[in-house]
């Protein structure tokens, strides 16, 4: 983990992207997409990371580039459509990326306990942030027995080998279901007492300082929308 | 109508752990298709999560299941920092509504798990598509500068919101129907032989 | 008068959908006693120990009468969550134990349900890492673990609330020799510091010597011995109380048959080095040696699953690899179709599915058998399937004796027309199977011989040796 510059709290982050792609219905959409860019690479700065920074930087130069590389040609104008929705999106996509590079699973749920979600949603996010790398790598462990059975997966007889390849793994949900139930319960997560987090942040000047530029940036977009 | 249990809520958060695989490898086959792409990826994601849906509404089959698997879908997208609000919001009234349509019952009919799975999709959909609409909005005026007629500029705003809104939602929606009936089909013979088994106990 | 930690009173179960459950159980246990809970599959074991973990009622449903308590306190006015500050519980599985990936999360995880605050969390957790020697432990990744570090962890998820009665399902059914060794230590020290244990397992040699009394079920029925010797002297097979005492004829005899595998010098990244091995038709290899041996790569090569960094693996066809989790190879609808996708020639299947008893299961779905049962399938498979190599990765864990000598009965059959290479850490199985022992030390294959008398000892020192590892483990933390 990268500890130079500032930790941003990941609540920040989170609410950033849930409002911000939203926001172009509100606003005009180049002044949002400029505003969001310019934002998404001081926060990278201020996060201390330089390769967020100049990849950010060229993605998003190589989609306008070829943006304004079709936009005459007549044929093309297609593409150039289809890669400015993805370039007003890069932003978001890089603030995402760091969000995921920066803080594991547990400081991330704890954000959601900041954000008073209801106790079985964060026990049910907990268990299900646990099982999606449990089953990727369990379905590395099917394939390898389907091999080994000589039933291995093919494409000629596709629906067949799609059932044995997820099927087994239904069952094994259901009665692993059972177990995980158990292993919670003698853990309290049925206690009714407001659940606390070991890995709650506190919310320091700069996250409120962070955020007050991104409202202060939509409001004036939106002032100088209706100026 | 019974509630649902902490092993059935467990038994969804399980089961969301697989969809979101399964939509993980969706939406990265379907991403060859650019922006149309994203917008049917809850559709290519509704056919090969027929079986996962299915599954629930025959192993828990209660009130609030689309509900719960929607809402830790969405949290889990919006921690990852790919959450937004029309999404989120859309996507929860599609799953309440599919909950209406197929959770009244613990087995329902494979045609209401298709319409309920349609429209939990459609939901998840909806929250590409209408955003898209602003983003091709925002460079009108771009295109127009660089000698692209307004009438011309316009048709094809109208026939790209079109084909993203119209076609896609109906993309959507098909193939999350058929996906319940690839479930059905996948689980019939396993699901059976447990009908038989208890019925023999 | 003198407070019983547990009494149970007349306790009786029974499933809604099963003829299984427990009838008339009565006992005490007293604070700082180590309890023995055992029996056979079905016999009630599971039972009991739900009824004390709570799960019963609470997520078995079926018809719970009779009293049982927990210092003074009785089970049905109390929550889950409330009784679990009194009980802590180790699960054995580790793939459905474990809430988090994190260490440090899963040890916080319960006082985080309970709502404590972030500088009580901070001061228990320091605590525990005390008592249990976590300093390595901390904020790792729980899948990067060894079993024995696992252990360690659930071991301390349990006490987080400072719970005084511990129980353990199963414990031994995934740890090693050494690893099991090392627990029943751990578990004399905890009786010392006062927690009252309850431990439920088939085998039970790692507790010889520090169980005060046995709760030992059979059909439903609680016959209680009030000390091992007790139990030691009652008719049921307690000869695997000290494993190396164990009298059983020899295999003997180097195998003639045909080659079916070779591996010469192969070399896996620092897993393997210098591998050599033989193996023949009609002769069953035992693989022994500590987790992280490099056991399951050995077998991972030969099935051709990894490619050796040198050194050349040659098979006659691919092996037939039975996994220890059965469940990661079912596919079929019902027992009958998962041998039909071995080989698809009824007379035969049927033949099979007598020999091994599985023919009234033929119906069922395999996700529905018990775990003995989904053993046999595959044992059943591996009989059809007509393949020259039949590797087995810990067949026998979770089973119990009589199971286990029902296997060993079905490898010595197999070995007829196949080489068998088991991958094992139960002595009193390799004792009924084995020709020929490897053992597997860092990588290297540190012996290689025919198991008869005069060899024996050569087994039992590994024994030991791997033991002292682990234990010598234990003095780095």
């Amino acid at each position: 983990m990268n500890t130079k510059g500032f930790r941003l709290n990941p609540v920040v982050l989170i609410l950033i992207n849930i409002v911000a792609p939203s926001m172009y219905i509100f606003l005009p959409g180049k002044y949002l997409q400029y505003f969001l860019l310019a934002f998404a690479l001081s926060v990278m700065l201020l996060a201390g990371s330089i390769k967020g920074f100049f990849g950010l930087l060229l993605v998003e130069g190589l989609f306008l580039a070829i943006f304004y590389g079709t936009i005459g040609v007549s044929s093309l104008e297609f593409l150039g459509l289809f890669f400015i929705v993805f370039a007003q999106s890069v932003p978001c996509v890089a603030l995402a990326i760091l969000l995921i590079k920066r803080y594991d699973s547990a400081e991330l749920l704890s954000a959601l306990e900041t954000l008073h979600i209801p106790r079985v949603l964060v026990v049910a996010v907990t268990i299900t942030l646990k099982y999606i790398p449990t089953f990727r790598r369990e379905f590395s462990y099917i394939k390898e027995s389907m091999r080994l059975r000589g039933i291995s997966f093919t494409w000629k007889r596709p629906v067949k080998s799609f059932q044995y390849f997820i099927v087994p793994q239904l069952f094994r949900c259901s009665a692993l279901a059972e177990e995980v139930s158990a292993a919670g319960l003698v853990k309290g997560i049925d206690a009714p007492i407001r659940r606390s987090s070991y890995f709650e942040q506190k919310f320091h000047v700069m996250d409120g300082i962070v955020l007050l530029v991104f409202i202060g940036g939509l409001v004036g977009g939106f002032v100088w929308k209706n100026m | 109508m019974k509630k649902l249990k902490i092993k059935d809520c467990v038994t969804v958060a399980l089961l969301s752990a697989l969809y979101i695989i399964f939509y993980m490898i969706a939406g990265s086959v379907v991403m060859v298709f650019g922006a149309f792409g994203h917008a049917i990826s809850p559709g290519a994601c509704g056919l090969i999560v027929g079986p996962i849906i299915y599954f629930l509404t025959r192993k828990v089959g209660k009130m609030g299941q689309f509900t719960l698997m929607q809402a830790i879908v969405m949290i889990i997208y919006s921690v990852m920092g790919a959450g937004y609000l029309p999404w989120l919001i859309t996507s929860m009234v599609g799953a309440l509504i599919a909950d209406l349509i197929a959770s009244r019952e613990s087995r329902p009919a494979t045609w209401k798990v298709g319409i309920a799975s349609g429209v939990f999709h459609v939901g998840q959909a909806f929250g590409s598509i209408i955003p898209s609409w602003f983003f091709v909005d925002s460079y009108r005026e771009e295109w127009i500068g660089r000698g692209q007629t307004p009438e011309a500029m316009d048709a094809m705003i109208y026939y790209t919101q079109g084909f993203m809104g119209v076609i896609a939602t109906v993309v959507v929606f098909a193939l999350s129907f058929v996906g319940a009936y690839f479930g059905q089909l996948l689980l019939k013979k396993h699901l059976d032989k447990n009908v038989e088994k208890k019925a023999a106990a | 008068m003198e407070e019983h930690v547990i009494v149970a009173d007349g306790l009786n179960f029974s499933y809604e959908e099963s003829t299984e459950g427990i009838a008339d159980v009565n006992f005490t246990i007293e604070a700082g006693e180590v309890v023995l809970l055992t029996g056979n599959s079905g016999s009630g074991k599971s039972t009991l120990l739900k009824c004390l973990n709570g799960l019963i009622p609470t997520i078995t449903e079926g018809d719970l009468s009779g009293m049982l308590s927990i210092e003074g306190e009785q089970y049905n006015k109390m929550k889950m969550h409330e009784l679990n500050k009194m009980i802590g519980s180790v699960f054995q599985n580790p793939r459905s134990q474990f809430f988090t990936e994190n260490t440090t999360a899963e040890l916080v995880f319960p006082m985080e349900n309970y709502g404590y605050t972030k500088e009580e969390m901070k001061a228990r957790l320091a605590e525990l890492t005390k008592a249990f020697g976590l300093e390595d432990l901390l904020n790792r990744n729980i899948f990067t673990l060894s079993s024995g570090e696992r252990q360690m962890i659930a071991l301390a998820s349990a006490v987080t609330m400072k719970q005084k009665v511990l129980l353990f399902d199963e414990p031994s059914a995934n740890l090693d020799y050494g690893n099991a060794m090392k627990l029943g230590g751990i578990i004399d020290r905890l009786k010392k510091r006062g927690y009252t244990i309850i431990v439920a397992d088939h085998r039970f040699y790692y507790l010889n010597g520090i169980i005060d009394k046995v709760l030992f079920m059979d059909q439903g029925k609680l016959n209680l011995c009030n000390s091992e010797e007790a139990f030691k002297q009652g008719n049921y097979d307690t000869r695997s109380f000290d494993i190396f005492s164990i009298r059983l004829p020899f295999r003997g005899e180097e195998s003639t048959g045909e080659e079916v595998a070779r591996m010469e010098q192969v070399s896996y990244l620092d897993i393997l080095k210098d591998v050599n091995l033989t193996l023949r038709k009609g002769e069953v290899t035992v693989l022994v040696g500590n987790n992280g041996a490099g056991k399951t790569t050995l077998a991972k090569a030969l099935c051709n699953t990894i490619k050796p960094t040198s050194g050349t693996v040659w098979t006659g066809d691919l092996p037939f690899f039975i996994m220890q989790d059965p469940d990661y190879q079912l596919f079929g609808t019902s027992v009958y179709n998962e041998l039909m996708l071995v080989k698809d020639d009824l007379p035969e299947i049927k033949k099979c599915l007598e020999y091994l008893g599985l023919t009234p299961y033929r119906h069922k779905h395999p996700f529905d058998l018990s775990g003995g049962q989904k053993q046999r399938l595959q044992i059943a498979m591996a009989m059809l399937c007509n393949r020259d190599l039949i590797i087995f990765d810990e067949p026998t864990s979770g089973l119990d004796v009589y199971s286990m000598q029902s296997v060993s009965k079905e490898v010595l059959k197999l070995k007829e027309r196949a080489g068998i290479l088991v991958i094992s850490h139960d002595y009193e199985f390799i004792r009924h199977v084995a020709n020929r022992i490897v053992f597997l030390s860092e990588g290297t294959v540190k012996e290689d011989f025919i198991l008869e008398e005069a060899t024996l000892p050569k087994l039992n020192q590994i024994y030991q040796q791997m033991q002292e590892e682990k234990c010598n483990e234990e003095v780095k933390n």
